[in-house]
């Protein structure tokens, strides 16, 4: 009973400061800063997965989100020189309210539903802890609580198996989905010598906007 | 500890040839233009890589071809296959359910036919771009658009979440950057920025919604899904919250890409700042392939969800998807007779459409034929698509020698082009849903699909549906008329006007004008084909169903092993 | 020749004189008139031959419900020899179309669409020579002329509604062209007033259409289950059974007369038709008038009655009522007008307006005879208005071409100048007011007398509007023919091509009114009787209607009174 309080509170305490981390984000008006908020952010989330027993990808998560994407953002940002942030993407007044409200209805949906929430087969709750994989082996525990558990300990050989088997098609299509962004944003961004005094401006603000598809489609 | 990983059958990556044809093919053409084609001037340059490009899909198009040949004799003559191929080979053809790598992909008659369909589409796209000289980065441009195109075909073969979602961003991305290619115009690089910042939220929403799926039912298989929603009794969505949540964000996510109001937003912006191949490109193969897997994830994962308590108002996708519906289609119609330009024009009659085809979603639901039903959307995109690329090839046109796109630019054209301009009469015709060409019957199909159901709660409905669906046909003939009236009742500039068509802006539009009569006049072969396919795509069962139902002990021991079991429903019965 | 080579290439060479038209190179635009008035005299010849052969034939005009159920349905491509399964020498060729909608490819003749078909090809031979002074973008002219000439055509042969809806909106296209590029100058607001109107249109028959296909069924019907588009079976299960209850055959006859009264015109859906009238070509105005307007009229007579008769029997006082207003606003309106060209225009709304009186004024006490009267009436109606209006409108345009004024206060005097003009004018206009002796007449009277037996107040209001009419066409033929004008006196008279076009509209004229019996009503009568019977039948069933109480001896059926 004890540990389940101290998950929980930790949990609490994480998602909070995720929460947080996720805010400074959206709202801090140096890009920088609103970077750095990110990278707390992802270790949040590093620590969620900590929490679901799931190590192998907490470390995935530090080392790509943290170690490589968070960085190359760093470097993207510092090479613009445009560290404040452009003040006409914030939403517009009118809109905010029900952005606002919006937002709000869906997540008070979904801790409501979540909460009460019936499996599809009807057998138990969310919050019940029969499905939840366990590294303590059970006497009498259905096959494939066994195979989950197997799973479980062994999580960076299953992961790599399951990308080489049985995603393996969607493996290689994230490949060609990096290649597709890296080749589309250097094409982008690329400036030919001649014409660039002609331009307008707001194409040249562009690669700062474009080269985002390679951060974020490395997801 | 023993690796229980499958051993993976490789003779899978033969039947994704075409996908896989033409991500190299993407490379070579990136490749062949840095080093061979760069000092070339534009003109010949422009041409020479979209010939490349064009071998390309041929060759994968040939190979999609060749699939199909194989598969179709699979079912017809099993022994002639045989003989053929050899025995392994020709037993691997056969085998009944069709999926390859585990599940996660489809392949098959249902594939094979939506392959073919997108490459072709897309020679004629590659073909259009290479009319006039939008931008300077070819190679890349010509790239993004073969590997949007291995998006769309994967995207259209997924049976699996993960997969779906993967094959999604791929098309996207490679869309959002080729929208913004134009550089010489801000109005494109805009396009390109809005389309990614609409596209990455939907996207985010949308995975969201998946990810709420998979926790409901412990597994990513479309089939699966759909049977552990079916046992879940008839209850359905009744205070579980959750499940509507997830259905409202996935349709927020398939809202967006298929522009449907209120997520449409994007369209018209996007389709006016691209460049019109591209637009071209957005308004048929990506909203295809987002029909087509909206369908499936929809009719085959959470068929159980549509419908419950056959009410139309009751819980469930279903009336939603009628509202967005009508919505769409009123709203995209109305939005339409404003414009002026040829291209937004377009766009808001592709959201339209899109309110067209979503009556045809929610009528494959519920209709009495079962996934047969489904045939008439797929009619009704195959239509609507090869109709849009020749309407995008007369924007392509405008862009080439006017450099502008109104209506008013096509001023004359009657007398300059008196052929070309009786082929746009016909697509324009197509579109409106005149009799005797295919968008008719596009039409008609659905609307009777809708029609087609035994007593429930929601035939009254569905039938004032139809009927909002036939005027809103009417009013769209308004803003197409334009089209007409401009090109044969306007006297040409004098100056400036549009020059003759090259091969590059005719063919499309001759394609898809002898596409839309021919499929108009004899609308049977295609219809039964469409119906044919889609029960096999709609009722793919994964390798994981047999896993579901039989209660072996031990993985590995079974006939057909698996890894892990995690994408088997978490809780069995 | 078999039935398929006949019906399929009754509507297939006009348009394949289309294609050939557009094949004919540039700056030989003799060789284009040549080459459509050929096409569109073939069309008119192989109408006469289904004419003879339906009127020589006595398997061929059979009730058309016995022809077509002697014939299996051939699915398409037919494995077999083309036209296996037809019984030849019926007028009917069925084949499956889409048969995953059960649509087929179904054509017939009876007594009531081989003579519409037969005014077809004539209205459009006499309107293609017409056509000879066409001098802009002839080979589009005549393309799109012959696509709707092929388009009316494929509308009378139709029987299968979806085939039928098919080749109604086919023929809107070609008009709007018609209109929009060769009218005149307010050309454009006239075309797409036509085409949104006709649009609009046409959604209530899809609507009426999609409706039969998919009604569930009141009442057993001996295992039929809807779901079909077959015009004979329809009409047969709508007057001997009560599949179609009496609350949505109220629905479809309400969808199909709007739709259908929109084409006609009648009274609140006329207006596109003046405007279209004025601004399109005088062939096509021939066309438009002649023909054009018969296709609504057809479109109740085989469509909205037979499929909905107890719908029909509900809304007939409604549907009678607006038929007389029609007739009385058209005269009047008519009457108002100094454009000539409006002024026929509004004649045919008026004059159309006997076609929908003559079909509502079911009064069913005593047998259905009275009712076959006006049924009768309608359609005889609906020809001799083909044939007086071409002519009126091709007149006009004579005199337009010459004077280049319509309007009616500055012509006159024209009988001096242009005798030969003036002598045929007369014979018109007289047919088309109804003389004795002379078509109009023929129709006006059978509507009116039907009229009487309905309701004595809308039959009293229908012969009134004879006055009208003889007032408004005396009052034209005063104001353009009679008199002096000293203006006009140098006008040529008639050119022999115009004899031509106008001499026989003339001789038909008289010939219909003076020997209607031998000439059409022998083989018409038949159907239309049969029609009258069954929509009898079908009201007295689901309406319970008077029919049912008496039955004492009705007037003579008009086929057997010779």
């Amino acid at each position: 009973m004890g540990e389940v309080v101290v998950a929980r509170i930790l949990f609490l305490a994480i998602a909070a400061l995720g929460l947080l981390a996720a805010l400074g984000t959206v709202l801090s008006r140096n890009l920088v800063h609103a970077a750095l908020h990110l990278v707390g952010f992802f270790f949040c989330v590093a620590c969620l997965f900590v929490m679901l027993e799931a190590e192998f990808l907490a470390a995935v998560q530090v080392l790509i989100y943290i170690g490589a994407v968070a960085i190359l953002l760093m470097f993207g940002i510092m090479l613009t020189r445009n560290t404040r942030g452009d003040d006409a993407t914030s939403l517009s007044g009118p809109w905010r309210l029900p952005g606002l409200v919006a937002g709000l209805c869906l997540f008070g949906a979904l801790v409501f539903g979540i909460n009460n929430a019936v499996s599809p087969s009807g057998a138990s709750p969310w919050a019940g802890e029969a499905a939840r994989p366990s590294l303590v082996e059970r006497e009498g525990e259905p096959a494939w609580a066994a195979e989950r558990r197997r799973a479980v300990e062994d999580m960076g050989r299953v992961v790599g198996e399951e990308f080489l088997t049985r995603y393996a098609m969607a493996f290689e299509l994230a490949g060609l989905l990096l290649t597709a962004a890296l080749v589309g944003a250097v094409a982008l961004a690329h400036r030919d010598e001649v014409g660039a005094a002609e331009l307008p401006p707001t194409v040249e603000a562009l690669p700062a906007d474009s080269a985002e598809p390679v951060g974020t489609a490395a997801s | 500890m023993p690796v229980n990983a499958l051993p993976m059958d490789l003779r899978d990556f033969l039947r994704v040839a075409p996908a896989v044809l033409l991500s190299a093919w993407g490379l070579v053409v990136v490749a062949a233009d840095l080093a061979r084609y760069r000092r070339r001037d534009a003109e010949s340059r422009r041409l020479a890589v979209g010939r490349l490009t064009l071998i390309g899909v041929g060759l994968a198009l040939a190979s999609a071809v060749a699939l199909f040949g194989i598969d179709s004799l699979a079912q017809s003559d099993a022994p002639r296959l045989d003989r053929l191929l050899g025995e392994s080979f020709a037993s691997y053809f056969s085998r009944p359910d069709g999926l390859i790598f585990f599940g996660t992909l489809a392949s098959g008659l249902p594939t094979d036919v939506l392959n073919v369909l997108f490459l072709t589409l897309l020679g004629l796209v590659v073909w259009t771009s290479t009319a006039y000289a939008f931008t300077d980065d070819l190679g890349e441009y010509f790239a993004l658009l073969l590997w949007a195109t291995v998006g769309m075909m994967l995207l259209a073969a997924s049976e699996e979440l993960a997969t779906l979602f993967i094959a999604l961003e791929t098309m996207t991305i490679c869309l959002y950057l080729a929208s913004a290619f134009e550089k010489s115009k801000p109005r494109s690089a805009e396009a390109g920025l809005k389309y990614f910042i609409y596209g990455s939220v939907s996207s985010a929403l949308f995975l969201y919604g998946l990810s709420f799926v998979y926790g409901l039912t412990g597994t990513t298989y479309f089939d699966a899904i759909g049977r552990v929603l079916g046992r879940g009794g008839h209850e359905g969505l009744a205070g579980n919250l959750v499940g509507g949540a997830a259905l409202l964000l996935m349709l927020v996510g398939f809202g967006f890409k298929v522009a449907a109001v209120p997520f449409h937003m994007w369209a018209p912006d996007v389709y006016e700042g691209a460049p019109a191949p591209v637009s071209a490109w957005i308004a048929t193969g990506s909203k295809v392939a987002s029909f087509v897997v909206m369908l499936k994830v929809f009719l085959h994962a959470l068929g159980p969800w549509s419908n419950p308590s056959n009410e139309l108002m009751g819980p469930g996708w279903l009336g939603v998807v009628v509202v967005l519906a009508a919505a769409t289609m009123t709203y995209g119609n109305l939005a339409a007779l404003a414009q002026r330009n040829y291209k937004r024009m377009l766009a808001y009659s592709s959201i339209a459409h899109a309110g067209y085809i979503l009556v045809g979603v929610a009528a494959a639901s519920v209709s009495t034929a079962g996934p047969e039903a489904a045939g008439a959307v797929l009619y009704y995109l195959v239509v609507y698509a090869f109709a849009n690329v020749g309407a995008f090839a007369v924007a392509a046109w405008l862009a080439r020698d006017r450099d502008g796109d109104a209506i008013a630019d096509l001023d004359g054209l009657a007398r300059t082009s008196p052929a070309l301009a009786v082929c746009i009469v016909v697509l324009m015709l197509s579109l409106i849903g005149v009799p005797p060409f295919a968008g008719f019957f596009g039409k008609l199909a659905i609307f009777m699909e809708a029609l087609r159901q035994g007593p429930s709660g929601t035939r009254i409905v569905l039938a004032w549906l139809v009927a909002l669906g036939l005027f809103n046909s009417v009013v769209s003939a308004f803003y197409y008329v334009r089209v007409l009236k401009a090109m044969y009742l306007r006297e040409a500039p004098s100056v400036g006007g549009l020059q003759r068509a090259k091969s590059a802006i005719a063919v499309p539009i001759v394609v898809a004008t002898v596409v839309v009569t021919a499929c108009g006049i004899v609308p049977s072969p295609l219809m039964d084909l469409m119906r044919a396919i889609a029960r096999p795509m709609l009722t793919a069962t994964t390798l994981d169903a047999t896993a579901v139902t039989d209660a072996t002990p031990a993985a590995g021991a079974t006939a057909r092993p698996r890894p892990v079991a995690w994408t088997t429903p978490s809780r069995p019965e | 020749m078999s039935d398929y080579l006949l019906l399929t290439s009754l509507w297939l060479v006009p348009l394949i004189g289309a294609g050939v038209v557009l094949c004919v190179p540039k700056g030989s635009e003799r060789l284009v008139k040549y080459v459509a008035t050929g096409f569109t005299a073939a069309g008119l010849l192989l109408a006469l031959v289904a004419l003879a052969i339906y009127v020589g034939d006595d398997r061929a005009n059979a009730p058309l419900a016995e022809r077509a159920a002697a014939i299996r349905v051939v699915s398409w491509p037919a494995s077999e020899a083309m036209g296996a399964g037809d019984v030849d020498g019926n007028l009917v060729i069925r084949r499956d179309w889409i048969p995953a909608f059960n649509i087929q490819y179904y054509l017939g003749l009876d007594g009531i669409s081989v003579s519409l078909l037969v005014l077809t090809g004539l209205v459009s031979l006499l309107a293609c020579l017409a056509s000879w002074g066409i001098e802009k973008q002839v080979r589009g002219y005549y393309a799109l002329f012959l696509l709707l000439v092929a388009s009316m055509t494929g509308v009378f042969l139709a029987l299968d509604l979806f085939l039928f809806y098919v080749f109604f909106e086919v023929m809107l296209l070609p008009m709007y062209f018609l209109i929009a590029v060769w009218g005149g100058e307010e050309r454009e607001y006239a075309a797409i007033k036509f085409l949104l109107y006709t649009l609009f249109g046409s959604v209530f028959i899809l609507v009426a259409i999609l409706i039969l296909y998919f009604w569930p069924g009141d009442a057993p019907a001996g295992g039929f289950q809807a779901g079909t588009f077959d015009v004979v079976a329809l009409t047969t299960i709508a007057s001997t059974t009560g599949y179609y209850g009496r609350w949505i055959q109220d629905w479809v006859f309400v969808l199909f007369l709007v739709g259908f009264l929109v084409k006609l015109p009648s009274f609140p859906f006329h207006t596109w038709l003046p405007d279209a009238h004025v601004q399109a070509p005088t062939p096509i105005s021939m066309i438009l008038a002649g023909v054009l307007l018969k296709v609504g009229g057809y479109g109740l007579i085989r469509l909205a009655w037979p499929l909905a008769p107890a719908g029909a029997f509900d809304w007939s006082y409604v549907v009678a009522a607006l038929g007389v207003f029609s007739i009385l606003y058209g005269a009047l309106a008519a009457m108002a007008q100094t454009d000539f060209k409006k002024l026929v225009a509004y004649s045919s709304i008026s004059h159309m307006g006997y076609v929908t009186l003559g079909m509502a004024a079911m009064n069913l006490a005593g047998g259905s005879g009275y009712y076959a009267y006006g049924v009768n009436g309608a359609m005889y109606m609906m020809l001799a208005h083909g044939v007086t209006s071409a002519a009126m409108f091709f007149l006009v345009g004579v005199i337009y071409d010459r004077a280049h004024t319509r309007d009616l206060d500055s012509l006159g005097g024209l009988n001096d100048a242009m005798p030969v003009y003036g002598a045929m004018s007369y014979v018109i206009f007289f047919g088309s007011m109804g003389l004795p002796g002379l078509c109009g007449f023929v129709a006006e009277i059978f509507v009116v007398l039907a009229a009487f037996h309905y309701s004595v107040t809308l039959g009293v209001l229908a012969a009134a509007a004879v006055v009208l009419t003889a007032g408004y066409i005396l009052w034209t033929i005063q104001r353009v023919f009679l008199g002096r004008n000293e203006t006009w006196k140098d006008l040529p008279d008639l050119t022999a091509r115009e004899i031509v076009i106008a001499a026989p509209l003339v001789v038909l004229t008289v010939l219909m009114g003076v020997f209607p019996q031998p000439l059409v009503l022998r083989w018409m009568s038949p159907s239309v009787d049969r029609v009258v019977q069954g929509v009898a039948e079908g009201s007295a069933r689901n309406a319970a209607g008077p029919m049912a109480e008496s039955r004492d001896a009705g007037p003579p059926q008009v086929a057997r009174a010779r």
